[in-house]
Order: C-alpha cells, then sequence, then structure tokens
C-alpha cells in the first residue's frame, strides 16, 4: 500500500469538505472514507482542525516563499512590499475560494478572525516585522515609543480585514480588494510614517513644557 | 516615485471632495466681493481664476471620469471663461501612479503571468498617466512598446462620479436637471466605452486601417494578444507631446505640416468615417521632429449618426443659411431651437446659434486658415462668455444642442485650440462634402 502522506491527507480532506459541504463527523468515518487506518491520520494531524491550520501554515509560506524568489519584489519599498504580498496572498486565496468560503462558513465559533488565521499570527508576525524593520531603516516608517512594537500586530488586522473583505467580495475579478488593498496599505503606511499625529504630539509636548517652566 | 496617498473611491469621499469644493467656491466670491469694495476696478479675471484653481485641486485629487470631466470642460472652453480653461488644461497629463504591486496583480490576473514574464522588459514605473489608466514602456524582442494598465474598478466609480459632478455643472451652466441629464447620459456612455479596453483596440485597429492612406500619420500596431480588459500593449510610437515639441523651436512649415496632418485626419473622419477620434487634447498626439503626427489613445471615438451629420454640417453651408425657413427647420431638428419657444426666445436664440456657427465655420469659408491667429481665438471665448453670461439665454436653462453635439463640438474646440498652439495655417476649404450635403437637402425637399 501506499505510504500515507500529510499531503494526501490534506487534499482528501480539502475534496470531501468541497463535495459534502461539511467536516466528516468523525476521524474513523474520514479514515475509512478515504481507505487508510485512523492511527495513519493521527500520525499527521491531531484533528480536522489541525488540518486545516496546517493548510494555511503551508499556503501562507507558498505566498512568501515566492514573494522571496521574486527579483521585482526585492526591489520594492516596504510599502509596496506588504501590497505585493497582499495582492500575492489573495491571488493564491482565489484558486481555494471555494474551500475558504465553507471554512469561514463552517466556523462554529464567533471569532473577529478570519478561520485558520490564528495558525499563521506567528508566520505573519515575523513577515511584518522584516517589512517594518526595513521600513524603519529606509524611514519609510517612524520609530515611536511602545507603539512602533505593535505595527506588526496593526498590520495583522489589516491583513484579516483584507482577508474578510475578500471572501465578501462579489466584484468582477475582485477588482474592490484591489482598491481595498491600494487604500488601506496606504493609509496603514501614512500612518505609520511621519505624519500630523507626529507633530501634534511635538506640539502638546511643547506646550506642556511651556506649562511645567 | 510619488504616489497618490489615496484615490477616494468611495461615494462618501467624493461627496465630501466637491463639497468642500462648493464651499471653497463660495469663499471665493466673498472674498472678491471683500476686495472690490476696497478695490472696484478689480475685475472678474481673478475670482476666475480662484475658483477654476479650487475645482481643478478637487477634480485632479480624483481618478477616473472625474479627470476626464475636468479634461472635457477643459476642451470646452468657449463656454468657459479663459481663467478656467487654462488651469483645465493642466489636468491632462498629470495624474499620480498606482503602485508598482498593482500593476503586476493585473499582469497575473490577466495573463496568469507577472509583466517580467509576458515582456523581455518591463518598466514598472508608469511613463505617462492616461485619464483612466497609466502607461508603461516595455520591450518583447526587438520591439519598443507602450502598454497601458487600466486602473481597477474605473468603470464601477464613472456613475458615482457624474452623479456627484452634476451638482457643480447645474450651477456652472445653470441647466435644469432634465436637459443636464441628456447630457450627462451621453458622456457617461462614452465613458464607460473608454474603460473597454477590448473596444478600444477594435476601434483603433480599424481608423488606423481607414485612415493609412493619409499622408503623415502615424498610428500603432495594436497586439491582441499581449492585452486584456484591463491591460492594452501597442507600439511605442516616437515623437513628442506638444509643449515639448514646440520648445525644441520647430520652423513653420514643419508647424504647418502637423496642423494639415491633423487636420487632414479630421476632415476624413468626420465626413467619409462618419466616426471620429473624440479626444484631441495634446496628450493624445506625439508629433515628430519632421512634422510627421502619432496618434494614440483610441479611447473615445463617437460616431455620426447620418441625419445628425447632414443637420449639423448643413448649418455652416452659405446655401443652407441663405434659406431662413429650412435653416429654422435644421436648427429645430438638432434643438437648437424649441418648437416651444416664443418669438423674441427664439430670436435672440437663433441670432446667438447663427454668430457661433458662422464664427466656427470661417475656417471652412476660406482655402487657407491661419489658425495661429489668437484673435480668432479670442473671439470665439468672447463670443462664448457671451453667449453664457446673455440673461435670455441663461435664464432659459434649458438644454439647446443635440447631445450628439457634445462631443462633435468638443473635438472641433480642441482640434482648432491645438492648431491654434501649433501656430499653424492648413489648407482648409470645404471639399467635396459640401456638394453632397447640399445633394442631400435638394433631395430631401423634393
Amino acid at each position: 500500500m501506499a505510504k500515507v502522506t500529510p499531503s494526501k491527507i490534506v487534499q482528501a480532506y480539502i475534496d470531501y469538505l468541497l463535495e459534502e459541504g461539511h467536516q466528516p463527523s468523525s476521524v474513523y468515518q474520514f479514515a475509512k472514507s478515504i481507505k487508510i487506518k485512523e492511527e495513519e491520520f493521527y500520525d499527521h494531524f491531531s484533528s480536522f482542525e489541525a488540518i486545516e491550520s496546517g493548510w494555511m501554515a503551508t499556503l501562507f509560506e507558498s505566498v512568501t516563499e515566492e514573494l522571496a524568489n521574486d527579483e521585482v519584489f526585492q526591489a520594492y519599498s516596504a510599502r509596496e512590499k506588504y501590497m505585493a504580498f497582499l495582492y500575492a496572498w489573495v491571488e493564491k486565496c482565489r484558486s481555494n475560494r471555494s474551500f475558504l468560503l465553507l471554512l469561514s462558513a463552517s466556523s462554529k465559533m464567533p471569532n473577529p478572525l478570519p478561520t485558520g488565521f490564528s495558525s499563521i499570527k506567528k508566520h505573519f508576525h515575523d513577515f511584518a516585522d522584516s517589512i517594518v524593520r526595513e521600513g524603519l531603516d529606509t524611514q519609510e516608517v517612524k520609530q515611536r515609543p511602545i507603539l512602533s512594537d505593535r505595527y506588526a500586530d496593526a498590520m495583522f488586522l489589516q491583513f484579516a480585514f483584507v482577508h474578510s473583505f475578500w471572501l465578501k467580495d462579489s466584484s468582477k475579478g475582485f477588482e474592490k480588494t484591489d482598491a481595498a488593498i491600494e487604500k488601506s496599505v496606504h493609509l496603514a503606511f501614512d500612518l505609520m510614517g511621519q505624519s500630523a499625529f507626529d507633530s501634534a504630539l511635538e506640539f502638546g509636548k511643547f506646550l506642556f513644557q511651556q506649562k511645567g517652566a | 516615485m510619488k504616489y497618490q496617498d489615496k484615490i477616494a473611491t468611495s461615494r462618501m469621499d467624493r461627496t465630501l471632495k466637491f463639497i468642500g469644493t462648493g464651499a471653497k467656491i463660495g469663499g471665493n466670491y466673498i472674498k472678491h466681493y471683500a476686495k472690490k469694495t476696497v478695490n472696484p476696478s478689480l475685475d472678474k479675471e481673478e475670482l476666475h481664476r480662484d475658483n477654476a484653481e479650487d475645482i481643478y485641486s478637487t477634480l485632479s485629487s480624483l481618478k477616473g471620469s472625474a479627470l476626464k470631466v475636468a479634461q472635457m470642460l477643459s476642451m470646452d472652453r468657449a463656454v468657459l471663461p479663459k481663467a478656467y480653461s487654462d488651469k483645465f488644461t493642466m489636468a491632462q497629463y498629470q495624474a499620480p501612479p498606482l503602485s508598482a504591486p498593482l500593476v503586476v496583480q493585473t499582469f497575473v490576473k490577466s495573463f496568469g503571468k507577472k509583466p517580467n514574464d509576458v515582456f523581455d522588459e518591463f518598466a514598472l514605473n508608469a511613463k505617462n498617466a492616461a485619464s483612466i489608466g497609466q502607461v508603461h514602456e516595455a520591450k518583447l524582442g526587438d520591439k519598443r512598446l507602450a502598454v497601458k494598465v487600466q486602473y481597477p474598478g474605473v468603470a464601477d466609480s464613472i456613475q458615482s462620479d457624474l452623479r456627484m459632478v452634476k451638482p457643480i455643472a447645474l450651477r456652472m451652466f445653470n441647466l435644469s436637471e432634465k436637459d443636464l441629464q441628456k447630457y450627462i447620459l451621453e458622456v457617461e456612455g462614452k465613458l464607460l466605452e473608454e474603460t473597454d479596453y477590448e473596444l478600444e483596440l477594435k476601434r483603433s485597429s480599424e481608423i488606423s486601417e481607414a485612415c493609412a492612406h493619409i499622408d503623415g500619420l502615424v498610428f500603432a500596431k495594436y497586439y491582441k494578444e499581449l492585452s486584456s480588459n484591463k491591460i492594452l500593449t501597442m507600439d511605442w510610437l516616437e515623437g513628442k507631446h506638444l509643449d515639448e515639441f514646440l520648445a525644441d523651436a520647430p520652423t513653420s512649415e514643419v508647424k504647418n505640416l502637423a496642423g494639415q496632418h491633423l487636420w487632414d485626419f479630421y476632415n476624413f473622419q468626420m465626413h467619409e468615417l462618419k466616426a471620429v477620434h473624440a479626444d484631441p487634447h495634446p496628450g493624445n498626439f506625439l508629433l515628430q521632429a519632421d512634422g510627421k503626427v502619432g496618434v494614440i489613445d483610441f479611447g473615445c471615438v463617437k460616431e455620426i449618426p447620418k441625419d445628425f451629420y447632414f443637420d449639423y454640417f448643413a448649418l455652416i453651408l452659405p446655401s443652407i443659411q441663405a434659406e431662413p425657413a429650412l435653416l429654422e427647420q435644421v436648427m429645430e431638428r438638432i434643438e437648437m431651437l424649441f418648437p416651444s419657444d416664443d418669438t423674441a426666445t427664439r430670436a435672440v436664440f437663433k441670432e446667438a446659434f447663427g454668430k457661433m456657427t458662422r464664427l466656427l465655420a470661417l475656417p471652412f469659408a476660406t482655402p487657407e486658415f491661419n489658425f495661429g491667429n489668437d484673435d480668432y481665438m479670442k473671439e470665439i471665448y468672447a463670443l462664448g462668455e457671451e453667449i453664457s453670461t446673455n440673461p435670455v439665454i441663461r435664464g432659459a436653462g434649458d438644454g439647446r444642442g443635440s447631445r450628439h453635439m457634445l462631443y462633435i463640438n468638443r473635438t472641433y474646440f480642441g482640434l482648432y485650440s491645438l492648431l491654434n498652439q501649433l501656430d499653424a495655417t492648413v489648407q482648409t476649404g470645404t471639399g467635396t462634402w459640401a456638394a453632397d450635403i447640399e445633394a442631400h437637402f435638394i433631395a430631401e425637399k423634393v
């Protein structure tokens, strides 16, 4: 018998979900339906949720890997890099849209984050941090006390927003998602860069000091 | 590289922008009258200039159709005071670029490939901004190509844009809602067509083929297999935009030659093809050192309905002008006069449109015409201003002129103003088409 690989199980699971429209009722039933032993399933995954998380993580890695191998990407500014990432992400998701829609529909608990996103949070953080660091070097992003450590968190929320927006987008060729990415990234980087906010803060500080003097 | 920080797309966004403009224009008037109490000799030029700047800065921060409307207004100089049009012509070249990742994304969506995989070389920085897209330079083999990439969601935003422009237009031209609607529909239709790159590809091939025999014109070849509904690939044409061309101080022979080519091009389209490249602003022509003219951007093509064609051009023929009854009939057919007009109103409109047509038809009345004569252009502006401020005409509040006139007039204003800037003397005259039109009217009478 052919060796059971994790990717085979993942593919079988996706097929099952797409065809049946719901999760298998048990690992036993699922294993039987794809003609493997239950323990072979547990060799690789602890639960169906683990498959989903694993799948998301793989998707994320494949996107970042693709970008890392792209010469054009290397030449981008931090702002453009982040944009390129989001475009590549929704592009990648496009071929799996049905599955992703099913995932979000089958999510049992109300969750502000799209399903499976918690599993890629750490990966995203590393990626976002590298962009922020680069932005700091090129002064696209401004170093601010306390706040600059949270930039990656904010970017993660924005990433989640774009993903949810795309899930709900019904425009032709997902044009609206493109516009949403373009706008929200500009906004994010305008906020992270030197902005009116800093000048206001500076001015406030100045006034406060005058009072003390 | 400078980016536009944000593109206002949502209706709310744009509304706020336009409300801002309205308020500012109001402010300019207050400023004007406040200054005027101190200095009574202050003329309206300055007020117009202030207003134009505020409208311009609002429109230019919008993309797509609003920018296009600015262009339309800038073309229709005859109904705009000079200060407006000067500022508006600036809207013609400049629009901040879209981000490089979005350009890449558009390619991936259209071809499943990145630009670098489609072309041997592709410059991610845009060379020029077109009104609804931007132009990139690319190389494939030994060919230098121009690749036009469309902004996402343009078609969607056009309707919302026009709704926003409406209140401003209502005030600027003092038209009733219903009459403005007839023009807005025409503009909307044309703008939506412009977003269809597949249609543009088809039309540009048709027109360039039909005009291939005209001397001194250069057309780009379009590449269907490298184009999609969002991307248009064509040959890179050599040549310079008008202002750069003029900066090189070309001889008057070269300028006359370029002017002649333009004139011949439009004459042929109007009278033979009855479909016309209706966007003659300087950004759409590339002038070469030997006077050849490269024609780009066939996004806006106006097809001239046959009935309208005969009526419109009949107005400028002396033989028709000599017959008052027929002339009135024609003017009614193209909605310059309404059957419901009272005698006084009718007389005013007849007089005004008669004057305008005779003035605009002046180049046709002689075998040769010097467009470089600024007095002629000034006369057109002055008459435009006179007409637009005439209390009877302004008070009528109805849209005079068939909707088809909008783009045809715009084409002629654009052409005249191009030729004026070129300072060109052109062999004009009426050609054989005048006889055809006369024959048509004789046949109609029988």
